[in-house]
């Protein structure tokens, strides 16, 4: 199976998207990878099923913020939100945005060698203080047991 | 008209992944649902770093229970386009006799989760039953039920003799006798047809424009395989892409238990095909370069990438799951259903939530 | 559409008999090629350390003595494993020169502690 992959500028992005929603392309999948710089690549199949090529566009990012393709294939919000929470990279108006919550990972930019360090010593503080909170509702567990079917039911808004 | 917001999973009797649903109700019909994943990630990618490319096969197989040998041979053939190394034949054949065998018990297991979503507890036990001949079929050439450990960079580690091969083409006529009793039920009954015909119904140009993927594009009349690009040995085997035209649940299942049909033949036919040979080629060298390989799971098409950088571990390895691709399509199938119908549906796109997060 | 499609299923199932073995009661037998747990032969073992290198979890430890005087295998160097740790992949069967590793077909018990 054969690939061919085209690097272009990423303020062309969008152009180049909607030439492939033209020639109806589906979108396959995003993949990030990053060392020096984060590099996206975006992959595409023509609507044929012995077509054995398969076309990359590819872009590479320092620290730009880029715009989502969520407005032309609507399914790729679940792929840049995952990007976004991994690799810290900035990208607007995603049409179901998360904001960093998808996987609520506890060190951020996980897959991004060049991150900053400096979540280690937050989440040390979120541990002892689930502790302590565990603690105080086995203690109102024993006491009020009689109160907890009132409570069931959907909330309402 | 008022709005519920019911909170479903990812503990729930009814629901089999752990999966989260917020779903906005107007009466018992669901308007609109948001999704909510990531309870089981366990940062699989992240692995690469630690472990040389010959030991992340182990963890590559480990991603999925249930299509735990398509990961496996998904991160091999994509390292062995990086190193241009050639698989021999007979290792080719036996590759592809495993990934058929791991379909049928795929969708065994499917049909039985299947049964039990609408309440048919015996048909559960019985499709579970059959599925056990197959595991035993697996556990005889490999050694694990499971997890099989005998794909590797450049073959595979065990060979199956003339005696067994013939041993496993006859059990595979028995269990086609089985299943066929059992299909007949999952076609004919009043009580399954009530519960799937004209449910979450899913257009052709809805699935195409959601990016749907496996037996959900296929039961919405889009014939995508990859198995038709030919890849390992089914360039030298006949078959044709199945497809219905519905778009309702009864065509999914109908899908699968075609595939399952399909799967038993195309095993006696590599079966009557194997050549001989060697299984397995030596790897030298440490790989450069990177590729996209693509690969047909018993739920969709898998996407597999490498990047290697000519050190003994790798730059990335990133894995993209059918499932992963079918939750759009599964958020649209919910709109406007009624809210007992929600896990039957979320069962529809046979998730695998594991795979999804890795 | 029937609505008794499943008698002659349910037909044979009254006849046949339970599907299922009285394991634990019965032993089950493992298949030849069964993947259990693994053995060491001491008296060939030339304790390379190749085994401990190729683990990918790790659970094999070897040490070697570099005294020339230590010649008894007491002495010679150590081989362990941890079973909790090894996930039966083979792995270190295949690399090791000297064939003195078996992969045995009896899995180890259930354990209600976890013992290191």
């Amino acid at each position: 199976m054969q690939q061919e992959i085209t690097v272009i500028d990423h303020k062309k992005l969008l152009e180049t998207i909607s030439f492939y929603k033209q020639k109806k392309a589906r979108l396959i999948a995003i993949t990030a990878s990053s060392k020096e710089n984060t590099e996206l690549s975006y992959s595409f199949d023509a609507n044929d099923t012995s077509n054995t090529v398969q076309k990359i566009v590819r872009i590479n990012i320092t620290n730009e913020t880029i715009d989502s393709i969520s407005e032309i294939y609507p399914y790729a919000f679940l792929y840049e939100n995952e990007i976004k929470e991994l690799f810290g990279v900035k990208i607007k108006n995603i049409s179901l945005d998360f904001d960093g919550n998808l996987y609520k990972v506890s060190k951020k930019e996980a897959f991004n060698p060049n991150a900053k360090e400096e979540t280690f010593k937050k989440t040390d503080k979120t541990v002892s203080q689930t502790d302590k909170s565990s603690k105080k509702t086995e203690q109102k567990d024993n006491k009020s047991s009689s109160e907890k079917p009132a409570k069931k039911g959907g909330q309402k808004k | 008209m008022s709005r519920t917001v019911i909170p479903f999973g990812p503990q729930h009797p009814v629901l089999p992944e752990p999966i989260h649903l917020d779903l906005v109700l107007e009466d018992e019909k669901v308007v609109e649902a948001i999704p909510r994943i990531g309870y089981v990630h366990r940062g699989l990618e992240l692995l690469v770093q630690k472990k040389d490319f010959k030991q992340y096969v182990f963890v590559a197989e480990r991603i999925c229970g249930i299509c735990s040998f398509m990961h496996g041979m998904g991160y091999c053939c994509a390292i062995e386009n990086i190193m241009d190394i050639k698989v021999p034949e007979r290792a080719d054949f036996l590759r592809t006799l495993w990934s058929e065998l791991s379909r049928m018990h795929s969708h065994m297991l499917w049909l039985g989760l299947w049964a039990d979503a609408f309440g048919f507890e015996s048909l559960f036990m019985h499709s579970w039953r059959l599925r056990e001949k197959i595991l035993d079929i697996f556990e005889q050439t490999t050694g694990g039920r499971v997890i099989f450990s005998v794909c590797e960079i450049g073959g595979v580690k065990k060979d199956i003799d003339a005696e067994t091969l013939k041993n496993i083409s006859s059990k595979i006529d028995e269990i086609k006798k089985d299943a066929l009793e059992f299909s007949k039920v999952f076609y004919k009954d009043k009580t399954v047809a009530v519960r799937t015909v004209d449910v979450g119904i899913l257009t052709k140009e809805q699935a195409f424009a959601l990016g749907a993927v496996g037996p959900m594009a296929r039961g919405s009349g889009l014939s995508q395989d990859l198995r038709s690009t030919g890849y390992a040995a089914y360039g030298q085997v006949d078959f044709e892409p199945i497809f219905e035209t519905d778009g309702d649940c009864y065509a999914r299942t109908a899908v699968r238990i075609r595939e399952f049909f399909q799967s038993a033949d195309i095993i006696k036919q590599c079966i009557g095909k194997m050549p001989e040979g060697e299984i397995r080629q030596k790897v030298t060298g440490k790989p450069n370069g990177e590729y996209f390989m693509r690969l047909e799971q018993p739920r969709g098409e898998v996407l597999y990438y490498a990047k290697a950088n000519g050190t003994d571990f790798l730059d990335r390895v990133r894995v993209r799951t059918p499932t992963f691709a079918n939750i759009p399509a599964m958020l649209e199938t919910l709109k406007n259903s009624q809210l007992a119908d929600v896990p039957l549906l979320i069962l529809t796109i046979d998730p695998c939530i594991s795979c999804t997060e890795r | 559409m029937s609505l008794l499609s499943m008698t002659k299923t349910n037909l044979k199932a009254l006849f046949h008999g339970p599907y299922t073995s009285q394991f634990p009661l019965k032993a089950r037998e493992p298949f030849a090629n069964t993947r259990g747990h693994i053995d060491c032969d001491l008296s060939t073992c030339i304790f390379c350390t190749l085994c401990d290198k190729k683990c990918p979890t790790g659970a094999i430890s070897v040490t070697r003595s570099v005294k020339a005087t230590d010649t008894t295998p007491e002495k010679k160097g150590t081989w362990s494993i941890e079973p909790l740790k090894c996930i039966q992949c083979g792995y270190c069967v295949e690399t090791c020169n000297k064939n003195s590793l078996i992969m045995k077909g009896e899995c180890s018990e259930p354990a209600t502690e976890n013992v290191r």
